[in-house]
């Protein structure tokens, strides 16, 4: 059984993940808007999951405006399959030991 | 295993959030509204140019000159209009302004990729070939079919392009999108069964019209219905997140 990545464990990150996954990009905004998170908060998460190799990220200006524009990477989606591999796996074992017992 | 020692079961993920996925892709598809609004100007721009065609043929008639000419510029500005939608460039430059306005404060989710397999493109290429010619075709021997087949006859053109297009331009545009050439195709099925929907009259240029404009406007607001649906749904699975990590933040503090 693979250990669980910590990283994409953290509840906004899992989520923030999960969005990306569902879509080819999405900006800073959108996500600010559908996780309910702080900007600071967000920021940093992307942070992390940039220099994890999962997501990448796109700035740019659009006039004076500052664009953030996110993607998951196939090393993000990878991960993002083998984490919920993982939890299933996890949540079938008491399963197994009542079986067993 | 003793990696999974300290994980208990009620800190793993909720199964809900294996839906985030969908909601997101449901909102990224089915942004409709500046579709409203383009079917809105689209139609607004054919009214304009048949009423002020009529228009100034009266003025000129009339003999009066002024009225003429204000009528004819008026006319000359909607055939402009309708030049101008008809070029890629400009709709496409139009539809992101409108998705800017309309949806600029939510941010961008969007699906980009399509699939161009050369047997969609090839089918798109020949039903809108087919659809390119069946509305001058019907144009031209329009008097020779009864009234009562008018829109089923435009239905054997339209309805195949829009349900090509519509499952060619997946994932990009939802299923929804199939609605219009739907309710198009049983609108004509309805016709030729007899049921009472014709207009007679004057009013006889709307049994193509208005189905063509009236259930665009519907399939559009059943979109953005769903859009707002699947924002909300999204919202609260994400919500659901950064609580978490609150409450998190908070046991820690």
């Amino acid at each position: 059984m693979n250990e669980l990545d910590r990283t994409i464990h953290e509840p906004a990150r899992l989520r923030i993940l999960m969005i990306l996954s569902g879509v080819d990009l999405a900006d800073f905004n959108f996500l600010l808007s559908a996780l309910g998170l702080t900007s600071g908060n967000l920021s940093s998460h992307l942070d992390r999951l940039e220099k994890s190799g999962y997501i990448e990220i796109r700035k740019s200006f659009e006039g004076k405006t500052p664009k953030t524009e996110c993607r998951l990477s196939s090393a993000g989606r990878d991960a993002l399959a083998d984490y919920w591999q993982t939890i299933d796996e996890i949540r079938s074992l008491p399963a197994m030991h009542e079986q067993k017992g | 295993m003793n990696h999974l020692d300290n994980v208990s079961h009620e800190s793993l993920p909720s199964d809900k959030i294996r839906k985030i996925p969908n909601w997101t892709r449901s909102y990224a598809q089915n942004r409709t509204l500046p579709l409203l609004v383009l079917l809105a100007v689209y139609l607004l721009v054919c009214y304009g140019t048949g009423h002020f065609a009529q228009l100034t043929g009266e003025a000129y008639r009339a003999g009066q000159m002024l009225a003429f000419s204000l009528r004819l510029a008026a006319l000359v500005i909607c055939c402009g209009a309708i030049v101008a939608l008809a070029v890629p460039k400009v709709t496409k430059r139009l539809q992101r302004r409108l998705m800017e306005l309309c949806y600029g404060n939510e941010g961008k989710a969007m699906i980009v990729s399509s699939p161009s397999s050369p047997r969609w493109r090839w089918s798109v290429c020949f039903f809108f070939l087919l659809f390119a010619v069946g509305i001058p075709a019907q144009v031209l021997i329009g008097s020779r079919i009864a009234e009562a087949y008018q829109q089923p006859v435009s239905a054997l053109y339209f309805v195949p392009f829009m349900v090509v297009l519509g499952l060619a331009m997946r994932p990009r545009v939802g299923l929804l999108n199939l609605i219009w050439p739907f309710l198009y195709g049983l609108h004509a099925v309805l016709i030729l069964a007899g049921a009472p929907i014709l207009f007679g009259g004057k009013w006889s240029d709307l049994n193509i019209g208005l189905p063509i404009f009236g259930y665009g406007v519907l399939s559009a607001l059943i979109g953005h219905a769903y859009n707002r649906y699947s924002l909300w749904r999204l919202r609260r699975l994400g919500a659901a997140g950064s609580e978490k990590e609150a409450g998190r933040s908070s046991r820690q503090l």
